[in-house]
């Protein structure tokens, strides 16, 4: 397997370096049989990539101890199921999977890009393979998941409990393709900077790709948080970690990104904006990887130390120099042909969401970096976490939340405020009765109404929004209404796409907010038979079974819910110990509801066997947090849906005439 | 062992000074004869309110030998002991601050979650805002002189046709079917000969 797995990488590293150097060569000497052979080369990187992967597959699933990897991430004791996480357990693998990922979407990539885009093509693939060849090369010359142990062990060391979840199959390796991703838009933006032929033909290739990067992200990033909210067992979800920053930052940046190309799309402005943040959403994608792989910061997710910091750090700076050497290099070519007539409009709306998801990512880095100069220059220690994050970009969220409820209703060119003023006045109504309802029952502090109010205002805004719509096009189609809500989100689905991950951003903000600002948390040591009360809820512990396995003792106490004295269920909170790994790993008991989480984690038992210490949170609102998941991929797959066929038009144009007067406040 | 941490330098006085807030803690311990984590009859039960008041200073304090975990997140057994450390303070009527300082003194400065708004700490708070406002500048510039090209090259060029249907749509009631029409048929921009 070792010299299979170790040939194919060779051979997938000569054919990357030969598809970039083909492309340069055939597109300088305008020999489009060499591009060709360059893009075939391309599609057989991924392939002999792949060998490579399978492989490596093959040794997990035939406990081949010999390679140090596999002996390093399983042992025989090791569900093969498992093996999907073994493989991206350490540095050596998940290079592996990054480069075999970014192979796939860059034949992808290159085979779906449009013929029309001429000398832009090649010089992307220039791009794209340069970035492969460094991360085959690092993979296979300095951690290669091939090595081999000079002696064969009998049994692997075993993989780290805290990866055995049902999250850590998805969370891990979304975030690291959605970070590699982002090489593709990347690439896209500079190799037609280089070809020279910087017009907005690379716009749709960019967008599709930089709203894959961007959902894959995201879904990564909540993934993580459902992750460390269920496993943790702190009641959290998000801990502003250096590692979780370095995977929002260029999500930020990627969200600036796919707000502002829609200005360069639909107005041909912002040419040069876009590319500056192409570029910087992939230095944050670098940094990322820097951060998260080579491991120059404590972190929860120091599951391997590394080697590889400095490698990662100059993939950093040679992508930070060479990206903005070309943008400065080609910097008259960028001049945007349109021109801002109000400020007042869609376009300072995107402009004014481009600061600020800005802002937050400079925030975030700033909190990164700085202890990291405070000790290099200052040699003093600071830790810089989450109560900095908090009170610093709180206020930049509730802003853009607030731009969510104002931006997509702008008109493009020039809007008035009788067109904002139609547009938000009754969700502004229903907002302040809302608002006064929470205020009366309940007031915790300012930043918990104005989170309340203002994502209020989105959410009755999107839905007076649709409302509309779907009645305006029953009128005019006659169509029953589920239909004509269908036709509506067909008829532009940019718009609606968005509309709905706007949905999911509400419904993370009410979670945020809830679990932030009315959570109630207790502490409490139980004996068997004795309760405590948090909320409304008492919470009985009731019995603790013990289980003992070869390498762990697991652990599950069975706790009687009551709510307002009346019973409403049981919650088995769960811990196992690792002696090997010095190691406590809990799953908390989650009961869930719309309205509110009740949380239980099993920290300890004590010698005597019958009294136990518990952590008990009532977290409100947390429910929603994971609905927004679906909605955001949701919302995607309708924003990136092909635009639709002639015929389905002429279907709704026969009633235009009726229709046509009522154009309202423009 | 050689980590990408000692070759940047980082974290080595972090791990020299957990190391010195260990020993404290293991000397405390020692001395009220308690070998590890709290036990049952010795736990400080707190009132919902000082419980409530705990889970926030839990939040802003480091557990100094996890890695970028707080008290409030980390099972280690030293982050039991400063979490009941932190219970005995609140019982005794200490403020939030007098208690920060308490557990400064025990285990370092860098066992705060966030730096403190003075001396180099004042430079974390101080530079997000500044950036923030001279980010809005910018942009206040460049949309001024967007506006003022636009006199000089769009003169009199109306609405465009691209983003009627659009523009309309944001009203609530543009989506007539006309509109859409003209939106369907009009290409964007780069499509545009």
């Amino acid at each position: 397997m070792a010299d299979l797995g170790t040939s194919a990488m060779l051979i997938a590293l000569a054919l990357a370096v030969y598809s970039g150097v083909t492309s340069l060569v055939g597109v300088r000497t305008r020999n489009s049989a060499m591009v060709s052979s360059s893009m075939r080369a391309n599609y057989l990187t991924a392939f002999a990539l792949g060998i490579a992967v399978l492989a490596l597959v093959l040794a997990f699933l035939r406990n081949d101890f010999a390679l140090r990897y596999v002996a390093q991430h399983s042992n025989l004791a090791m569900p093969r199921i498992y093996t999907w996480v073994a493989f991206y357990a350490g540095n050596e693998g998940s290079l592996l999977y990054v480069a075999f990922a970014l192979a796939g979407m860059a034949a992808l990539a290159m085979y779906l890009v449009p013929r029309r885009m001429g000398s832009q093509r090649p010089y992307a693939n220039l791009v794209l393979m340069l970035i492969l060849s460094f991360f085959i090369a690092v993979n296979l010359f300095m951690a290669s998941p091939f090595a081999t142990l000079p002696v064969t062990p009998i049994d692997g060391v075993g993989i780290n409990p805290l990866l055995a979840h049902p999250g850590m199959f998805i969370h891990p390796p979304l975030i690291m393709v959605g970070l590699i991703a982002i090489a593709v838009p990347f690439a896209l933006g500079i190799g037609g900077l280089l070809s020279g032929r910087i017009d907005d033909e690379w716009v749709d290739a960019g967008r599709t790709w930089g709203l894959v990067a961007w959902v894959l992200l995201a879904i990564g990033l909540l993934l993580g948080a459902w992750w460390a909210y269920t496993i943790l067992g702190w009641g959290g979800y998000w801990a502003w970690d250096p590692v979780e920053n370095a995977a929002f930052m260029p999500w930020l940046a990627l969200t600036a990104f796919i707000h502002s190309i829609m200005v360069q799309k639909r107005r041909g402005m912002f040419r040069l904006w876009n590319i500056a943040l192409i570029n910087i959403s992939f230095i944050l994608g670098a940094f990322g990887i820097f951060i998260n792989r080579g491991g120059p910061v404590p972190s929860v997710h120091s599951f391997g130390a590394s080697t590889l910091g400095w490698v990662f750090l100059l993939f950093l700076g040679v992508v930070a120099f060479a990206s903005f050497g070309v943008f400065f290099y080609r910097f008259a070519l960028l001049r945007s042909t349109g021109s801002l007539e109000s400020a007042l409009s869609r376009e300072s709306a995107f402009l004014v969401n481009n600061l600020l998801f800005l802002g937050v990512a400079f925030v975030t880095l700033w909190g990164v970096v700085f202890p990291i100069i405070s000790e290099l220059v200052l040699g003093e220690t600071i830790t810089v976490g989450q109560p900095f994050y908090n009170s610093v970009n709180g206020p930049i969220f509730l802003a853009l939340i607030f731009l969510m409820a104002i931006g997509p209703v702008l008109p493009w060119r020039h809007a008035t405020w009788a067109s904002v003023r139609h547009a938000i006045l009754i969700p502004g109504i229903i907002t302040l009765f809302i608002t006064a309802a929470v205020v009366i029952i309940e007031v915790r502090n300012v930043a918990a109404i104005a989170g309340i109010a203002v994502s209020t205002l989105v959410a009755v805004q999107i839905a007076q929004e649709m409302i509309r719509g779907t009645l305006a096009r029953h009128r005019a189609t006659k169509s029953p209404y589920p239909l004509a809500f269908l036709q509506l989100v067909g008829s532009n689905r940019p718009r609606y796409g968005g509309y709905l991950v706007h949905l999911a951003v509400v419904m993370l903000a009410f979670g945020i907010v809830g679990s932030s600002f009315y959570s109630l948390e207790r502490d409490v040591i139980l004996s068997k038979g004795e309760s405590a009360d948090v909320g409304a809820y008492t919470v009985e512990f009731t019995d603790t079974t013990t289980t003992t396995f070869t390498d762990r003792t697991e652990r599950t106490a069975t706790m009687r819910v009551m709510k307002n004295g009346s019973f409403v269920g049981t919650v088995e909170a769960w811990h196992g110990v690792y002696p090997s790994f010095n190691m406590l790993s809990t799953r908390a008991g989650i009961r869930s509801t719309p309205v509110e989480d009740l949380y239980v984690i099993y920290s300890e038992l004590q010698p005597d066997g019958k009294t136990a210490a518990f952590r008990l949170l009532l977290n409100p609102m947390v429910w929603w947090m994971w609905l927004a998941g679906p909605f955001v991929i949701l919302g995607t797959v309708v924003a990136l849906w092909p635009a639709r066929q002639r015929a389905v038009a002429v279907v709704t144009s026969p009633s235009r005439e009726g229709a046509l007067p009522s154009g309202g406040a423009l | 062992m050689v980590l990408v941490s000692d070759f940047l330098f980082i974290d080595i006085s972090i791990r020299k000074r957990a190391l010195v807030g260990a020993l404290l803690v293991l000397l405390v311990l020692a001395s009220l004869g308690a070998p590890g984590a709290v036990r049952a009859q010795e736990y400080v039960e707190l009132t919902p309110e000082l419980d409530a008041r705990a889970a926030d200073l839990y939040a802003g304090i480091m557990c100094p030998i996890c890695n970028g975990q707080t008290i409030s997140q980390s099972h280690a057994a030293i982050s039991e002991t400063m979490r009941q450390m932190v219970r005995e303070r609140l019982v005794a009527g200490d403020t939030d601050q007098q208690i920060y300082d308490f557990m400064t003194e025990a285990f370092g400065r860098d066992i705060l979650a966030s730096p403190p708004k003075s001396g180099i700490g004042l430079a974390v708070w101080f530079v997000p805002p500044v950036a923030l406002l001279l980010g809005a500048f910018a942009v206040t510039l460049f949309v001024r002189r967007l506006r003022s090209a636009d006199g000089l090259v769009r003169q009199g060029s109306g609405a465009g046709p691209g983003d009627l249907a659009d523009a309309h749509g944001g009203t609530g009631d543009g989506l007539e079917p006309y509109l859409q029409l003209v939106d369907e048929e009009m290409p964007d921009i780069e499509e545009r000969p």
